[in-house]
C-alpha cells in the first residue's frame, strides 16, 4: 500500500505501518491522524515522542500495558492511565500510536 | 489449572542467525499475554548481554537490547551461565544492566548468574522449554 503525503510516496503494510522507519517525518503523522479524524495536539505529540525514544533505546514497540506504565513513569502519573490514553487515541494506544510514529505494529497486539 | 512458567533459553550468539531474535520475540510475546517468563543465556547465548553492540554494518537491528526491556513486560528473571561468561571471559562490567520494578516500584537486579548443577536444577522447574 502507498500513502501519498506532501507529494511523496510513502510505503506502509496491509495494516498502515510504515515499511521504513527511517522515512518517517511529522507530516505522515499528521496525515495519518487526519485519515483517522484526529488532529494531533502536544499531548498526542508527547506519546509519540516517547514512543520513538522507548524504539530508539530498546527496539521494542511497546504494547499498551508497557505504554501507560512508561507514560505514568515518565509523563505523570495522571496520564498513565488507559482512559486518558484511550481518549487521545480511541483506537488502541498503542496500535494508533504505534503507527503514527512509525514504529511497527506493537508486540503481542494482534 | 495451576500457572504454567515458560523458560526461553538462548544458547547462540546473536545476529549470525535468526534463533536469538525469535526467541526473545516469543518472550515478549508470552509476557504481553501474560504469561509467566524467564529468559535464559546459556553458552554463546551469554553474548547477548554484552553492552554497547553495534549491528548497523549488518543491516539488523540492535535487538540485544531488548533484553533491559524486560522487566517492563514483567519478566523479572534472566538466567546467565557464569561458567559460560568465564569461559568466553566476559566480566560483569561489560555487562547490560537488567533490573524490574516490583509491585511497589522498587527497582532489583534481574540477572541470576548460576553454574554447573545449581543451573541445570533451575532450569528443571519449568514447566515449558523453548530453546532457541
Amino acid at each position: 500500500m502507498t500513502l501519498i503525503v506532501d507529494g511523496q510516496p510513502v510505503e506502509v503494510d496491509e495494516d498502515g505501518y510504515l515499511k521504513n522507519r527511517s522515512q518517517w517525518n511529522e507530516a505522515i503523522a499528521e496525515a495519518m491522524a487526519a485519515a483517522d479524524g484526529i488532529e494531533l495536539s502536544a499531548n498526542h505529540w508527547e506519546v509519540l515522542r516517547l514512543l520513538q525514544n522507548y524504539y530508539e533505546e530498546y527496539q521494542i514497540a511497546p504494547n499498551v500495558r508497557v505504554l501507560t506504565k512508561q507514560i505514568g513513569k515518565r509523563l505523570g502519573k495522571d496520564k498513565g492511565n488507559s482512559l486518558y490514553l484511550y481518549e487521545l487515541f480511541p483506537r488502541g494506544p498503542a496500535l494508533q500510536a504505534c503507527r503514527y510514529a512509525g514504529l511497527p505494529r506493537p508486540t503481542g497486539c494482534s | 489449572m495451576p500457572e504454567r512458567r515458560f523458560l526461553l533459553s538462548l544458547s547462540r550468539a546473536p545476529y549470525g542467525h535468526l534463533d536469538g531474535q525469535e526467541g526473545l520475540d516469543l518472550a515478549l510475546v508470552l509476557a504481553a499475554f501474560g504469561q509467566n517468563v524467564t529468559v535464559a543465556l546459556l553458552d554463546d547465548g551469554v553474548y547477548h548481554l554484552t553492552r554497547g553492540q553495534d549491528s548497523s554494518a549488518l543491516g539488523l537491528k540492535p535487538y540485544t537490547r531488548q533484553l533491559p526491556a524486560l522487566g517492563d513486560f514483567d519478566i523479572r528473571e534472566l538466567i546467565v551461565d557464569r561458567a559460560a561468561l568465564q569461559a568466553r571471559g566476559l566480566s560483569a562490567s561489560q555487562l547490560q544492566a537488567v533490573t524490574h520494578e516490583d509491585d511497589d516500584f522498587n527497582e532489583h537486579d534481574s540477572l541470576l548468574l548460576l553454574e554447573g548443577a545449581a543451573l541445570a536444577e533451575k532450569l528443571a522447574t519449568f514447566d515449558i522449554h523453548f530453546g532457541f
